[in-house]
């Protein structure tokens, strides 16, 4: 992508601003927007972002709220969408109240992890030499454990906080995006506009934030929704193991964890959970790979030929 | 070559160390410290001082951590904190367990996904090839847990088909027909998983070999689809596929953590999960330790591979070989 | 830890949902009266969980042979005697180990068949001394006898500091121990001391193979977790233990016992948790499970081929307070004045936690005394039925005012606390978040915490670390002594049981005349008196006595007499050396 984008900041940075021609993003949101897949994946994940922010006007019940009275009742009964679980808590309120922690995590984490990933990559990648080394040595060795692992083993250790999470997963999560930027810096710091800048005695951190990481932004960008997919089923699986999301907070993967236990009278409990985590993380996946089509050059280029060949 | 697999090789180990640093200093990180973690509190307090210094807890870090490397290094990797038990004993049993369900796993996505993946990247868009990428959609998304459970329910307890959980039958240890029998569901949920990438990756390395000039060549020079395919493009598509291979040894160990406790497989992903409850720190280090350093072997191999099937790489990898 | 220990006391953790107690006392009382005793190992092949031996014709007819394979969701720790804390190494220990007495189904103490004793123990006029009489015949498994040093050995171990033996409250009621001869031992009390009785239906270690061990390092001994070194008296000896997966028993062809086992092989297979536990029940591949969670009983019960059995136990369950400031992060516990306790007791819904919850498996408890029992205080002790405008009364008696977010504080300390419970019983996540709900409502805050059962008791419970705890005792023997070790301001951790650090003079008192006397009608009124006063200060507060639904393949078979007893502590492998397994 750095071929092409690159020339468009070139002028960007001699040109007045508005002058601009129809940049990478108008473009990019053109070709996004005619992709069925992408624009049902950003519906269905704004929906949810909405019910989450809006769960307290949203959500019928308090998800917390137990009665007694009337626990296990079948989906649809009156007043219940989805019916009770077992301490005659709303399911359907439960469902979204899990949603703001499930997305919280899953965006947090991605923030988190593009940060982290994002800096590390940015000065390994453009001061390189020894602290290109370093870094990518510890990219290496966080690599080579296993996440699932490292993340229950730091969890067993430090205990299991919500936020704790959140720090975890991005503080394990944020390789990918840091060979990424590294990669992209590599290339574009031997660039023309770049030994110009220095030139003019722009500073480093100047051209780092300025110039590089503008032209680097649409693949973190990709990168990183598809990691809020990613760690949506991360917090998931160590809520399932109970290492996650304590109660009373609930979570997807919490009350997957917790209808294990009605499999056999109720299995249906089971099912909402886990298709609310298959449907966002799809569509965050559907997002992430529109914006990819709609943001790497390359892509264009290749299907046509791709089209020729066969 | 030679220079190239040296560089390699201690590259390989200094990330070891670094890992065993990493994982050290976690543990005496841990609130309390790792008295909190090694004494029992029921202890008094001359009794727990008495035995934090039998421990070693009371001398300077960096002098443990040469110990308790040196330890290591000669295999030994420490004892349960509740009952003294060796702590190599859990791990090394549960090493094979994993690798039977993972090794039938990996291997099955691979026989299907490559063929499938080589075979899409020909009929480009076509109904087969959609059908994978929406198989790879799914499974990217899925959570496998809940994918094994819902196998269970519908396989084991509703229509009664196949084992519900665990390696053996009881009193059928050893019995190659029903440990296939226990595999079915298990290795099902981790297929799904690999398959999803691996299609996906098959497909597009070789579409990007088709892409090449040489293989205009080759077809230009009036070769049969059939030979430029498998002549010539089928072992440049490979080279990366067999990278991937390495790189996702960790994922290999990790994703199976899940389906085994579900599917109560007695792997390593059961037991540290088991043994994190417990909180056996000294089982969980080890245990990562020793991921760990599969997963580095597995990427070395995967590299050296790489470096023997494409001679390119010597120089290719020059300027990003640390990447 | 529990299990030697049990002196009346028993307090037994309950661990883990269902599952039981810890441990406490004997328990493997196997035995009982069935005919033939034929026992030659038939070792058969053991294919399936149940067995086959198809030749059986009548299906009451006892046959030997099968594999019992039973279900649990933890492993065993070490099921040396001197260390047996927890219930899965307790149920392997009833197996291995025969006890110096047993129970009766009504909870007596009897010498059975099986038992190491020959007779009841001798007690002296002065009600000083207790006289043990060995059998003759009984043998560990390497051939050595059992003998009055290893009872000396045992009880010695138990009781001295040094080896940090969990049961040693059981057993410092004893001055002096004298072997008479190979069979007979004397033991001395230093006071009178009623319920040392229940003290004795335990099993014993082998002096001849831990005497050398010094005793810092027997709990570390390989001795209690590694099947070849573990030398055992009881009819089934161990084979195997694959960690985390499964311990296999064989019968003991070698047992000394008058009376053979009937089962061949027993499997206790491990399981990652309940859930997985119970679908293999359904499915076919477990026998039997001690405690069905209370979500998937009308599923287990509809299932045609399983028994489920379901009568109150000896085990009530409660909220414990901690009255230590230490373990407050304001260094105050907010559970100090006694209406801001009694205020919690009303606000607690039990009536609802037994209805929904229990599904009617239980009843509301008011003191510790097992209800129906001699020393049930009954009217005497103060309900507490469920009434929030009460409880807010008491606490705005206590001082406590609603600060802006609603909850109540008093000196600026916001009464707020976490509440701890074992990770992984779902009647007991189900009852915090009851509670959490029910003191919300009066303007308590309650945070709820799920921990690893082990990691819990070693970490927070055991050394009295913790806000306050949902926890439950056994109560293992009909006598109310064991109160002491619990409430007793004597007990405090880490060597007590009295986790929450509660003092009382009154109680103190009561509980130490209530065994110091021989005199039944006066320890009636002493503990009617302890009743009301408990109950009315309330160091928990007491929430029901429940049950906990065993179920087994109907092809587990046993006569009338031998059937699995509810109220026992490892009741659930009531008289086990006398069930067979019939052909399916």
């Amino acid at each position: 992508m750095s071929d092409t984008a690159a020339p468009v900041t070139v002028k960007g940075v001699k040109r007045a601003v508005s002058e601009r021609p129809p940049g990478l993003w108008k473009t990019g949101w053109k070709k996004f927007s005619r992709n069925p897949f992408a624009m049902a994946g950003l519906v269905i994940v704004t929906l949810f972002v909405l019910s989450a922010v809006g769960a307290r006007w949203i959500a019928p019940y308090d998800p917390a709220q137990i009665d007694m009275m009337f626990p296990n009742l079948p989906a649809g009964s009156e007043g219940h969408l989805l019916g009770t679980d077992e301490l005659g808590r709303d399911i359907f309120s439960r469902l979204i109240y899990s949603s703001q922690i499930s997305l919280l995590v899953g965006f947090s984490v991605a923030i988190v992890a593009v940060v982290i990933g994002t800096f590390i990559g940015a000065v390994s990648g453009y001061f390189g030499g020894w602290v290109d080394t370093i870094f990518m040595r510890f990219v290496d060795v966080m690599n080579a454990i296993p996440l699932l692992f490292l993340n229950i083993l730091i969890l067993t250790i430090f205990g299991s906080k919500f936020w704790y999470m959140i720090l975890i997963l991005g503080f394990t999560g944020w390789m990918g995006v840091a060979r990424l930027v590294r990669g992209t810096f590599l290339q574009l710091r031997e660039m023309q506009y770049v030994e110009a800048a220095r030139a003019i005695g722009v500073s480093d951190w100047g051209i780092i934030i300025r110039h590089l990481l503008r032209n680097a932004s649409a693949p973190i960008i990709v990168n990183a929704t598809l990691m809020v997919g990613g760690a949506i089923l991360s917090e998931s699986a160590l809520s399932y193991l109970g290492l996650g999301v304590q109660p009373p907070d609930t979570s997807w993967g919490l009350m997957l964890s917790n209808s294990r236990e009605f499999m056999l009278v109720d299995p249906i409990q089971a099912v909402y959970p886990g298709l609310c985590i298959l449907i966002v993380v799809l569509s965050v996946n559907f997002i992430g790979d529109g914006l990819r089509d709609a943001l790497d050059p390359r892509k264009k280029a290749f299907k046509p030929r791709k089209g020729l060949g066969k | 070559m030679t220079e190239y697999l040296i560089r390699r090789t201690l590259q390989s180990i200094l990330v070891m160390l670094l890992i065993t640093v990493v994982t050290f200093i976690l543990i005496h990180a841990a609130p309390g410290g790792p008295k909190q973690i090694y004494l029992s509190p029921n202890l008094s307090p001359e009794a727990a001082e008495r035995q934090a210094a039998n421990l070693g807890l009371d001398r300077p870090l960096p002098v443990q951590y040469f110990d308790w490397l040196g330890d290591l290094l000669r295999g030994d990797l420490g004892y349960t904190f509740k009952n003294n038990l060796p702590v190599g004993d859990l791990i090394w049993p549960t090493v094979g367990n994993t690798m039977i369900l993972m090794g039938a796993a990996w291997l099955l996505s691979l026989i299907i996904a490559i063929p499938w993946g080589i075979y899409n990247s020909t009929r480009e868009y076509g109904f087969s090839d959609q059908t994978a990428s929406f198989i790879a959609y799914v499974g990217f998304a899925m959570p496998s847990f809940w994918f094994g459970i819902i196998l269970q329910e519908l396989f084991a307890l509703k229509w009664d088909l196949l084992p519900l959980s665990d390696m053996w039958s009881m009193g059928k240890e050893g019995d190659i027909g029903d440990l296939l029998m226990h595999m079915v569901l298990p290795v099902s949920v981790l297929t799904l998983g690999f398959l999803a990438g691996y299609v996906k990756y098959a497909r597009s390395s070789m579409l990007e070999v088709l892409d090449q000039d040489y293989i205009r060549t080759a077809r230009a020079k009036g070769l049969g689809e059939r030979r430029v395919v498998f002549r010539h493009a089928l072992r440049n598509a490979l080279i990366p596929v067999i990278t991937v291979l390495g790189l996702d040894l960790p994922i290999l160990v990790a994703g199976a953590a899940l389906t085994e406790n579900v599917f109560n497989w007695p792997g390593m992903g059961r037991m540290f999960v088991q043994m994190a409850t417990q909180r056996e720190y000294s089982v969980l280090m080890a245990t990562t330790i020793l991921i760990a350093f599969f997963v580095i072997i597995g990427n070395l191999i995967a590299d050296i591979l790489y470096a023997v099937v494409d001679p390119r790489v010597k120089l290719g990898r020059k300027g990003g070989a640390s990447a | 830890m529990k299990k030697p220990n049990k002196v009346t006391i028993c307090l037994t953790i309950m661990a883990l949902a269902g599952t039981l107690l810890a441990g406490c006392s004997g328990n493997n009382n196997n035995g009982g009266n069935t005919t033939t005793n034929t026992t030659e190992p038939a070792n058969t092949t053991t294919n399936t969980p149940t067995t086959e031996d198809t030749t059986a014709p009548d299906p009451n007819t006892p046959v030997d042979g099968g594999n019992l394979v039973i279900s649990s969701f933890s492993d065993i720790i070490s099921v040396n005697p001197i260390y047996v804390s927890d219930t899965a190494s307790g149920d392997i220990g009833s197996f291995l180990y025969a006890n110096l007495y047993d129970y009766n189904r009504g909870g007596d103490i009897v010498a059975e068949p099986w038992s190491l004793a020959a007779e009841l123990p001798a007690v002296s006029e002065d009600g000083l001394t207790y006289t043990i009489k060995l059998k003759v015949e009984a043998k560990w498994n390497d051939g050595t006898p059992v003998t009055a040093d290893d009872v000396i050995f045992t009880f010695d171990t138990i009781r001295n500091p040094e080896s940090a033996s969990p049961g040693i409250s059981s057993y410092d009621k004893i001055d002096t121990m004298t072997k008479i001869d190979a069979q007979t031992v004397a033991i001395k009390l230093k006071q009178i001391y009623s319920p040392f009785l229940y003290s004795l239906p335990v099993a014993i270690a082998p002096a001849h193979v831990l005497k050398d061990v010094p005793l810092p390092e027997l709990q570390k001994n390989p001795y209690g977790s590694d099947p070849a070194k573990t030398v055992t008296n009881g009819p089934w000896k161990w084979t195997e233990w694959k960690n985390g997966q499964y311990i296999t028993l064989d019968a003991d062809p070698n047992y000394w016992g008058s009376k053979k086992p009937h089962i061949q092989k027993i499997t206790y297979k491990i399981y990652a948790d309940q859930n997985t536990e119970i679908q293999a029940l359904i499915k076919g591949d477990v026998d039997l499970t001690q405690a069905v969670p209370l979500p998937m009983l009308e599923t287990v019960k509809a299932n045609e081929g399983l028994n489920v059995i379901l009568a109150p136990g000896p085990q009530y369950e409660y909220l414990a307070f901690n009255f230590k400031d230490d373990n407050f992060a304001s260094k105050v516990s907010p559970f100090k004045g006694m209406k801001t306790r009694q205020a919690v007791a009303y606000a607690i819904n039990r009536q609802g936690m037994v209805d929904n919850i229990l599904k009617g498996t239980g009843t509301p408890l008011n003191a510790p005394f097992l209800p129906g029992t001699w020393a049930d205080p009954g009217d005497a002790a103060t309900a507490y039925n469920y009434d929030a405008e009460k409880a807010k009364a008491l606490l705005a008696e206590d001082g406590w005012v609603a600060g802006s977010d609603g909850i109540l504080a008093k000196d600026g300390v916001k009464f707020s606390f976490e509440l701890q419970y074992n990770a992984g019983n779902s009647r007991r996540e189900q009852v915090a978040a009851v509670i959490q709900q029910n003191l919300k409502d009066v303007g308590i805050e309650v945070k709820t915490k799920a921990i690893d059962f082990a990691a819990w008791i070693d970490q927070n419970v055991t050394p009295g670390k913790f806000e306050a705890i949902l926890l439950s005792w056994s109560l293992n023997s009909p006598d109310p002594s064991s109160n002491e070790s619990i409430f007793s301001s004597a007990y405090f951790p880490p060597a007590g049981q009295n986790v929450g650090w509660y003092k009382n003079e009154k109680l103190d008192k009561l509980w130490i005349d209530g065994y110091s006397t021989a005199d039944q009608a006066k320890r009636k009124e002493i503990y009617a008196e302890a009743g009301k006063e408990i109950s009315t200060d309330l160091p928990y507060v007491f929430l029901y006595q429940y049950g906990l639904p065993e179920a087994h393949k109907k092809t587990i078979k046993y006569a009338e007499e031998d059937r699995p007893e509810s109220s026992l502590a490892y009741g659930y492998f009531f008289h086990a050396i006398n069930w067979w397994i019939a052909a399916e």
